[in-house]
């Protein structure tokens, strides 16, 4: 009974088979969508050989179901065909990842060549101002030393300037200025206000100095001793002022930094109680202002000299 | 039912048996090749690699037995199967390698273009 109703079921199973489309078995179904996938991929442009070798392959699967739909060796050549249809489809993605990268490579070639070369300009751009920054360097370093070479001279010619003075005058600091002291009795005879021959030798050796020294403002003061009427002594203090002042314009000191100042007795350096004394007071002070070049280089040896007695 | 699977099965095996041929040396040489190969890029480190080596190898293993009992017809088959899957599982490693070094490569250059160049001063 068993064997018959099997016999019967096969029967029918056979005359099914053959009156209908048989069944392709799963794996020639995905071999067949695979590989219309693959075609339709990179595959098509970079791995032909291999398409068409898959497509060989479902080919010979085709017509083993075509021939013998049901058997092994149609599953067989299904599974392979499928297998051959998933590797040319992943070997189309490699070769064009294989691709992307190499163009990345090529781009980032490129691009490390551009930047690169942007590096370089601005490395030479900064060579270039480092060169220019050293020339500023070197050009301000011999302007220094120029300038000091400049200042050393004029600090000597000062000092000579000084020294020289040192030799006719008395020559000290005060806070109103550098102050030089004529004795009235070299300058002038009694009473009179012209200059004596032997004092426009003096004066000639003072106007050098202030020269020298850059003098730019000075003020000439007269002086007397206490003897006669202050009227006179006045008087007497301006016009050797003036005198002294006219003459050191005739010596190049221009006019407009010189003035003169006429004080009679009223700054005297000692009592005039004695003939000594007397004399000291009857001098010309040239006051050299704070603001003349020179004050600088005397003041550190001109203090000790400030309280020695005037040269008369 | 179960007999009649039985002797489907035992039919042609019994046949064959009787026929006594084996799967050619150079089909096992070169689908062993291929299995090799697929180990040696690596696919053992990709899933989806991994699976159709290890079909490869077991398919390997099936067409040695079928072989040995003189299928040589079905073991050629078996070995087809199994080349074809090791070939697949190189593939797809290689399609791995390829596209990880290839995202690497397009990230390099997009992050390199974004790096500041220097400036002239």
């Amino acid at each position: 009974m068993k064997y018959i109703t099997l016999t019967t079921l096969l029967g029918i199973a056979s005359l099914t088979g053959c009156a209908s489309t048989p069944t392709p078995p799963r794996e020639l179904v995905e071999a067949r969508t695979t590989f219309q996938r693959a075609s339709q991929g990179p595959a098509a442009r970079l791995a032909l050989v291999d398409l068409h070798n898959a497509q060989g392959d479902l080919d010979r699967a085709e017509r083993s179901f075509t021939d013998d739909p049901s058997s092994d060796v149609t599953r067989d050549l299904s599974y392979v065909a499928l297998r051959r249809a998933q590797t040319v489809e992943a070997r189309g993605d490699t070769l064009q990842a294989d691709q992307e990268r190499e163009r990345a490579e090529r781009d980032r070639a490129a691009l490390t060549g551009q930047q690169l070369a942007q590096t370089q300009t601005a490395l030479q751009s900064s060579q270039e101002q480092l060169q220019n920054t050293q020339q500023t360097v070197v050009q301000t370093q011999e302007q220094l030393a120029a300038e000091r070479t400049r200042r050393e001279a004029a600090e000597r010619q000062a000092a000579a300037a000084l020294e020289s003075l040192r030799r006719v005058a008395a020559v000290r600091e005060e806070q109103r200025g550098t102050v030089i002291t004529l004795s009235g009795e070299v300058l002038f005879a009694t009473g009179e206000s012209a200059l004596l021959p032997i004092a426009q030798q003096r004066l000639d050796q003072v106007a050098r100095a202030l020269i020298d020294q850059g003098a730019r403002h000075l003020v000439v003061e007269g002086h007397t001793d206490s003897r006669g009427s202050a009227a006179s002594n006045q008087a007497l203090s301006l016009a050797r002022a003036q005198s002294v002042r006219t003459y050191l314009i005739s010596r190049g000191i221009p006019a407009g930094q010189i003035e003169a100042s006429g004080l009679g007795p009223s700054r005297p350096v000692a009592p005039n109680d004695t003939a000594e004394n007397r004399a000291n007071n009857r001098r010309v002070e040239i006051v050299v202002s704070p603001a003349a070049q020179v004050r600088a280089a005397v003041a550190p040896q001109a203090q000790p000299q400030a309280q020695a007695q005037p040269q008369r | 039912m179960k007999t009649l699977t039985r002797w489907i099965i035992v039919a042609p095996l019994a046949l064959a048996a009787c026929g006594g041929t084996a799967a050619s040396t150079a089909r096992m040489g070169a689908t062993q090749a291929a299995i090799r190969s697929a180990g040696e890029v690596g696919a053992e480190h990709n899933p989806t690699a991994a699976l159709h080596l290890q079909y490869a190898r077991e398919q390997f293993t099936q067409a040695e037995q079928l072989s040995r009992n003189g299928e040589g017809e079905r073991a050629e088959r078996v070995l087809a199967r199994a080349e074809a899957d090791a070939e697949l599982a190189m593939a797809l490693s290689r399609r791995t390698a390829a596209m990880t070094a290839a995202q690497q490569a397009t990230a390099q250059v997009r992050q390199q273009a974004q790096t500041p160049s220097p400036t002239t001063p």
